[in-house]
């Protein structure tokens, strides 16, 4: 990225690199990676596996934290150096700006999917009952509330991604980082789940982060990375 | 949310929570089972402590006989009735003070319950009432001086021998025929009723002593003895001779133990009749409780040759599958508890954490959505918690199964409690003799101090109990407090290792 395009970035990554032990070996997921995230974009990243794809979006998530280097955001009223924050405001940030997409979905089994969506608004002190309304809200936009009370074992792949693009949604995150939202999913589901994708990223503004392998959905991107044994390139 | 999320847990990881509360649950119940049947070995050791004390009584004071002293009893015969074939009818009775006991004189009793920190005291007289009847040959014995030795180990040591340990002996050598016929009597203080042998028995008819009694030749009787002599209430005994009017029957509080003698009667009737002047026993009730060791050092060191006894002595003397069984549930019992315990909190540690290990993805998820590590510890804490807790009330249950299994097959357990300890139990296997007078036969007859009438009664007293254990309010609430200690540690241990991973390592946990 550019110094021009600085003053819309949404995150701010300055020579970074991540290292980590596997196997007793030290790898090196991220090699000195620079860029920029502007605001407000649908960004896809693809690369071969183990390529560190997840580890960048990791790092942007705040849920690891860099080897080197610096990660900046770019907040709407405030500039947070992630790498410089303790656990608290790590966990402050992550629950007011970021909302996580899985391949795997990553509910809870054992609650329903209202209150798997209800889960992402406990960080904030809210009353029950409005956390249950906003997450009714959510799962509304995400087209499943008819299913609100059926747990996730009961829902198809399709439901449970929905669920989780709802959960991801229900705090007005500033930003949407998903790691192979449809990888579990056949196409006529994916092509669903990156309708609502789009729909969000055009309608409400949010910046988009999509890691995939499927070329198709990485086409929808109007910015895509590229990312192979740690360096970064902009394709 | 968080209730929400435990309940969910719980119920929909059921088998888990399941297998967490039973492992907390059984080491509950074996704790409340062993603690329950050590309650009721210990309350049968205090029955048989009461019986033998009398309710209320904190020390006893005796002044036992000292090694070597002799007890043998000297029957003087007259040469009485011969017949054509040389045998003479003898028949002699004897008020004797009892075996193994020496009497304290009025001086040193007036000493005794006059110490500092005394509330109350009795002073009783324990004799045997004993009667030889019957006909002896008429031989001239060698070595017929009627001076035997009194303290003979063995029991056939003339030439006439009588098993003395019986109600009755018969001897059947040379043509001999004589029955020796005992019971126990006690002089008791007909104006004391809050302390003595009196307060652990019960009335089962007519009345107990009272102060118009004094001087009176009355009697209360215990109920068995009564039977097996077709006495009661109305009837007349004869002590030494003496009629006695019975005005009482009494049996123990407890109907597995027995009562402290066959005959209570006024004890300046006891001391008439025996010519002693003094007491055996003294029963003591302290003013404080917590002042009887205090007491008992005092009154030892009142006066030499006295042996001041509490409940704790006699406790140590206590003998038979009772004290055999309290061993076994103190000693096997409480380590077998701890390491039950031990177990089920290593087993309710090992389930949490394998729980708590394939939900990590779950956990890291909840970090990625901006979850604090003190609120995910707290779920994880609460939910080992309410484990625990379920634990305990599943222990309470198989508990008061296994309590109420042992009180169905009511294990019978005997206690022989020696007043003397190893010195009265050898004291009354030695004690014996009897000896003939001028013209009469000499013998010697062995006695054992063991059995309810025989010569040694005045040393053990044996108590049968059926084992009733019931489990204490105490110990519920400690089982209880035990299963929800395993749910928090087990919840501790596998929260920390949760809160110690960043979101990353546990997203990448594979479940």
């Amino acid at each position: 990225m550019t110094n021009s395009t600085m003053n819309n970035s949404l995150f701010e990554l300055k020579g970074v690199s991540k290292k980590y032990e596997q196997k007793g070996k030290l790898v090196d997921a991220l090699v000195d990676v620079t860029i920029s995230i502007p605001r407000s974009t649908m960004i896809s990243i693809q690369g071969p596996t183990g390529g560190g794809k997840s580890t960048l979006l990791q790092l942007l998530g705040a849920l690891d934290s860099p080897s080197t280097g610096s990660v900046t955001f770019f907040g709407k009223d405030e500039l947070l150096n992630l790498e410089s924050l303790d656990e608290s405001k790590l966990n402050n940030f992550r629950a007011q700006n970021i909302g996580f997409i899985f391949q795997n979905y990553n509910l809870i089994p054992t609650l329903s999917a209202l209150e798997n969506v209800a889960t992402a608004l406990e960080p904030f002190n809210i009353p029950w009952d409005e956390r249950l309304m906003k997450a009714t809200t959510s799962l509304d936009r995400v087209g499943l509330a008819g299913r609100i009370n059926h747990l996730p074992p009961e829902l198809s792949g399709g439901e449970q991604q929905r669920v989780a693009i709802a959960r991801a949604l229900v705090k007005n995150p500033e930003v949407i980082l998903a790691d192979e939202p449809t990888g579990n999913l056949d196409e006529g589901t994916r092509d669903e789940i990156i309708g609502i994708l789009e729909n969000l990223w055009h309608e409400h503004g949010l910046t988009v982060v999509i890691v995939t392998h499927d070329s198709l959905v990485a086409n929808r991107a109007d910015l895509h990375l590229r990312i192979d044994q740690g360096r970064v390139s902009v394709n | 949310m968080f209730t929400i999320y435990l309940k969910r847990e719980l119920t929909r990881r059921a088998r888990q929570t399941l297998v967490i509360a039973s492992g907390l649950g059984v080491a509950v119940a074996l704790v409340i089972t062993i603690n329950s049947v050590s309650g009721g070995i210990q309350q049968s050791q205090e029955t048989a402590l009461a019986n033998l004390y009398g309710v209320g009584t904190d020390l006893t004071v005796t002044k036992p006989p000292q090694e070597g002293q002799g007890f043998g009893q000297r029957f003087a015969f007259g040469l009485g009735t011969q017949n054509q074939n040389s045998t003479q009818s003898l028949s002699n009775t004897r008020l004797i003070v009892s075996r193994g006991q020496q009497v304290i004189n009025q001086s040193d009793y007036s000493k005794i319950v006059s110490v500092k920190g005394i509330r109350a005291a009795t002073g009783t007289l324990r004799l045997n009432n004993i009667t030889f009847s019957g006909t002896l040959p008429n031989l001239t014995l060698p070595n017929q001086s009627g001076s035997t030795q009194n303290n003979q180990n063995q029991s056939n040591g003339g030439a006439l021998s009588g098993n003395s340990n019986q109600n009755r002996g018969d001897g059947l050598r040379s043509g001999g025929n004589f029955n020796v016929d005992q019971f126990s009597v006690e002089g008791i203080d007909s104006t004391q009723q809050s302390v003595g042998p009196i307060t652990s028995t019960k009335v089962i008819d007519g009345r107990l002593l009272t102060a118009s009694d004094k001087g009176q030749p009355v009697a209360l009787v215990d109920q068995t003895y009564a039977s097996s002599n077709a006495l009661k209430v109305g009837s007349t005994i004869k002590i030494k001779d003496a009629p006695f009017a019975i005005v009482g029957l009494v049996a123990p509080q407890s109907s597995s133990t027995q009562t402290e003698s066959n005959i209570y009667i006024p004890i300046d009737q006891a001391q008439t009749l025996s010519g002693n002047s003094g007491i055996t026993t003294i029963y003591i009730q302290a003013s404080d409780n917590s002042q009887v060791a205090s007491l008992k050092s005092s009154l030892s060191n009142l006066l030499p040759g006295i042996s001041v006894n509490s409940s704790a002595d006699l406790a140590a003397n206590i003998s038979g599958s009772l004290q055999t069984a309290s061993s076994l549930i103190n000693g096997l019992g409480g380590w077998l508890s701890i390491l039950v315990l031990l177990g089920a909190f290593l087993i309710s540690i090992l389930f949490t954490l394998s729980g708590v290990n394939r939900r990590t993805r779950e956990f890291g998820t909840l970090k990625a959505l901006g979850w604090k590590n003190s609120r995910i510890g707290r779920q994880i804490l609460g939910e080992s918690l309410v484990s625990g807790f379920f634990g305990g009330i599943l222990g309470i249950g198989l508990g008061m199964i296994g309590v109420a299994a042992i009180n169905i097959w009511g294990p019978s357990l005997n206690a022989s409690i020696s007043r003397f300890g190893n010195f009265g139990r050898n004291f009354g296997q030695r004690a014996g003799g009897f000896q003939g007078g001028p013209g009469g036969g000499g013998f010697q007859g062995g006695g054992q101090g063991s059995g309810r009438n025989g010569f040694g009664q005045a040393f053990q007293n044996v108590s049968t109990f059926t084992l009733h254990a019931s489990p204490s309010l105490m110990i519920l609430a400690i089982g209880i407090i035990f299963s929800l200690a395993g749910g928090v540690i087990a919840g501790l241990v596998a929260g920390r290792r949760i809160v110690r991973l960043s979101p990353a390592e546990a997203m990448r946990s594979v479940a």
